[in-house]
């Protein structure tokens, strides 16, 4: 399309993006961004004055929303201006919206920093038409193996963006994601010191991940996450760095405080994986130049608004429902693990379904086989209940193979979500934890919310 | 007292540690002690080592990404004949996904279409694709045994008639035409995931009983209700992938 219809198109676009919201209160975001890239498939280009220098992208497995949100949250706190696609998508059209209500008439973009979400298969693409210099990858773990078939097909993709021009963010624990640190002009590694919530993996059955550099075996000393902890390859040089630019240390969970460079920083999230989040963006604040003071009242009023995790009472019993994304193994062990703190009397209720994230729906459930259930069977589980018509009975065969004793399982082969319940209703402990995704959690929370015992 | 022990090399565990097939260590550990035997297993975890061929009586290579499988396979081609060797002689080597691939003839890689010889045990030619195809697999061995569970396929193998492995009754296999795995002698390769071998202890209830019959050991047969939760995991997907077959 030639330069002189992109404004008429922009000025329209606008002016369907003040329309939408009057006809689709929670719905519409990438409409306008979709139309724009249907008639010019360089649209994004044409927009004036983006500083690349402030154009910050955020991908990787696991992280990236929190963190899109705590950056933007922290830079608006410091009186920057600033355009983020939390509201919107994390691909090509949500960056065309996002630059169309960002924008003057003339096509300027009109803010100081953007700050993207970008999906790790989008990248390639988003980049080829918005060259970003600062990129932050929170990770880079197993993930929709329908789509992504493997991780080194991401590490690949995002390995095609990177210039010399750029600089990088990178979590010093996470052996895939610090792979792709040779191309970079810079780069930034965050850390987190050991803390009380370390462990070790022992187990002979465990298994590690190959070297992205060479291939052979990465051992890892212990682990903050799983699969994110201080690490070496056995077979080259390549290990975390011994001197991180951000450093985390003294993580105290109970009073929600840890300590970077002798700042004491107080949040309102205090697990491992949060932490990681937060030392991201102390990297990037840094980075920019953000008074430490700053940063801090940042942390301290953020709120996240896509929490994974969520409490409520039903029939005098704490319900506390962890997310899990589906054909993604972190997930769901970072609930197991923090399941696994808790050592009262509990039980805990797993629903895995078949995929249906794009056709054909399958029945993948070996991602569970990632997954190490041993410090959860270690304590106190009055009742296990696994639950969905096509899947339960692998869900079931994963826990005994676990060591969970077949008498403390229950099986429901349905996807009547009133068998569910029933269920909650006859175990007589008040300490429930519920493992699923976000469709079936809010089917049980919208029956349940119906019930007078619902608080 | 007679020694009831297989030996099982799991190969290069944590550089092919795609989609949880840790399990099938477990799950040929679980079958073999049902029948009475032992299931030894060694770690060949580095490419520097020495593999003892002499001892093992399985060699369980899982799914990799495709650079990490290229590396196995030039390891592999520095062994090749202690591999001709214990292939001719009736040993297993069982492979899954991806990793197959370094058994067949050539792959074609989807980087300037480069093509890298293979260990030419299979009759096999194997094609990186642009995208993947992430769905359930359903097949038999012979018109005999029923295998079940899920495809994540990111290289299509062109497999020659006479060493399919078994027959597609769902799923995509080996390229779409209806044909998955690929056999010669007991080197077996297989598209499917789950673990394999956790969804299907039949499977590995008859590989370790050919192993034992070899070895001269007398095995105890597994009553079919030990089996309960894998059957009623099966009839679960079955159901659902004949919803699947009656919308094509």
């Amino acid at each position: 399309m030639r330069k002189i219809l992109f404004y008429p198109l922009l000025w329209l676009l606008k002016i369907v993006n003040k329309i939408i919201p009057i006809f689709r209160k929670n719905g519409g975001t990438m409409i306008t961004g979709k139309i724009a890239l249907m008639l010019d498939k360089n649209f994004i280009s044409k927009f004036k004055d983006i500083d690349y220098d402030k154009v910050i992208m955020i991908t990787g497995t696991n992280g990236k929303t929190s963190t899109t949100n705590m950056l933007a949250h922290s830079l608006r706190n410091a009186g920057k201006t600033v355009a983020t696609n939390l509201e919107g998508s994390n691909m090509l059209s949500g960056i065309a919206t996002l630059l169309i209500k960002n924008s003057t008439l003339a096509g300027i973009f009109n803010k100081e920093f953007m700050v993207l979400e970008i999906d790790e298969r989008s990248m390639q693409e988003i980049h080829k038409y918005l060259p970003a210099n600062n990129l932050c990858i929170t990770n880079l773990l197993k993930d929709q193996v329908q789509r992504n078939g493997d991780p080194d097909f991401i590490y690949r993709k995002i390995a095609s963006v990177i210039t010399d021009q750029m600089t990088l963010f990178l979590n010093n624990e996470e052996p895939r994601s610090k792979g792709l640190e040779d191309k970079a002009g810079q780069v930034i590694y965050y850390s987190l010191e050991q803390n009380v919530r370390t462990f070790k993996r022992d187990d002979f059955f465990q298994v590690s991940m190959p070297c992205p550099k060479c291939s052979s075996k990465i051992k890892y000393n212990y682990f903050n996450l799983e699969n994110i902890g201080n690490f070496y390859c056995t077979g080259c040089e390549f290990e975390s760095q011994k001197r991180p630019n951000v450093l985390v240390r003294n993580i105290n969970y109970e009073n929600k405080t840890f300590e970077c460079d002798d700042e004491i920083y107080e949040v309102n999230y205090e697990t491992p994986f949060y932490i990681y989040n937060y030392a991201l963006n102390i990297a990037v604040c840094r980075y920019f130049r953000i008074p430490v003071e700053t940063i801090k009242e940042g942390f301290k009023t953020f709120i996240n608004p896509y929490e994974r995790r969520e409490e409520f009472i039903y029939n005098n019993k704490k319900i506390k429902y962890m997310r899990m994304k589906q054909e993604n193994p972190e997930t769901l062990q970072n609930a197991l693990n923090d399941i696994a703190q808790d050592k009262s009397l509990k039980a805990i209720f797993i629903g895995l379904f078949e995929i249906k994230d794009f056709p054909p729906t399958y029945t993948n459930t070996f991602y569970f086989w990632d997954c190490n259930l041993k410090d959860v069977v270690s304590t106190e589980v009055e009742k296990y209940v696994s639950f969905s018509k096509s899947v339960a009975y692998d869900t079931t065969n994963r826990m005994i193979y676990a060591g969970v004793d077949k008498n403390k399982i229950i099986t429901i082969d349905s996807d009547n979500i009133e068998e569910v319940i029933k269920e909650l209703d006859n175990i007589e402990t008040d300490n429930v934890y519920l493992i699923t995704g976000m469709k079936p959690y809010k089917q049980i929370k919208k029956i349940l919310e119906n019930n007078k015992e619902f608080e | 007292m007679e020694d009831k022990t297989i030996n099982i090399f799991w190969m290069y565990p944590d550089m092919l540690n795609l989609h949880g097939d840790r399990g099938n260590i477990l799950a040929l550990g679980k079958v073999a002690d049902k029948m009475g035997l032992t299931l030894n297993v060694t770690k060949i975890e580095r490419f520097n080592e020495k593999i003892d061929f002499e001892k093992a009586d399985i060699m369980l290579f899982s799914p990799g990404e495709l650079k990490v499988a290229l590396k196995v396979l030039d390891r592999l081609k520095d062994d090749i004949r202690e591999v001709e060797k214990y292939i001719a002689s009736n040993k297993y080597i069982l492979v899954i996904g991806t990793t197959g691939s370094i058994f067949g003839k050539e792959i074609e890689l989807l980087e300037d279409s480069k093509i890298v010889k293979g260990l030419d045990f299979f009759n096999m030619y194997s094609k990186e694709r642009n995208s993947v195809i992430g769905d359930d697999i359903y097949f038999s061995i012979n018109d005999k045994q029923e295998i079940i569970g899920s495809q994540i396929h990111m290289l299509d193998f062109d497999v020659n008639e006479t060493q399919v492995l078994g027959n597609i009754k769902y799923g995509y296999g080996d390229n779409g035409n209806k044909t998955e795995g690929a056999r010669v002698k007991n080197l077996i390769f297989t598209n499917t995931l789950g673990p394999v071998f956790v969804k299907n202890p039949w499977w590995a209830e008859s590989i370790l009983g050919d192993i034992a019959d070899r070895k001269g050991i007398e095995v105890k047969d597994i009553p079919v209700e030990h089996y309960e939760i894998e059957i009623k995991s099966f009839n679960s997907i079955k159901e659902l992938i004949d919803k699947k077959l009656e919308k094509i």
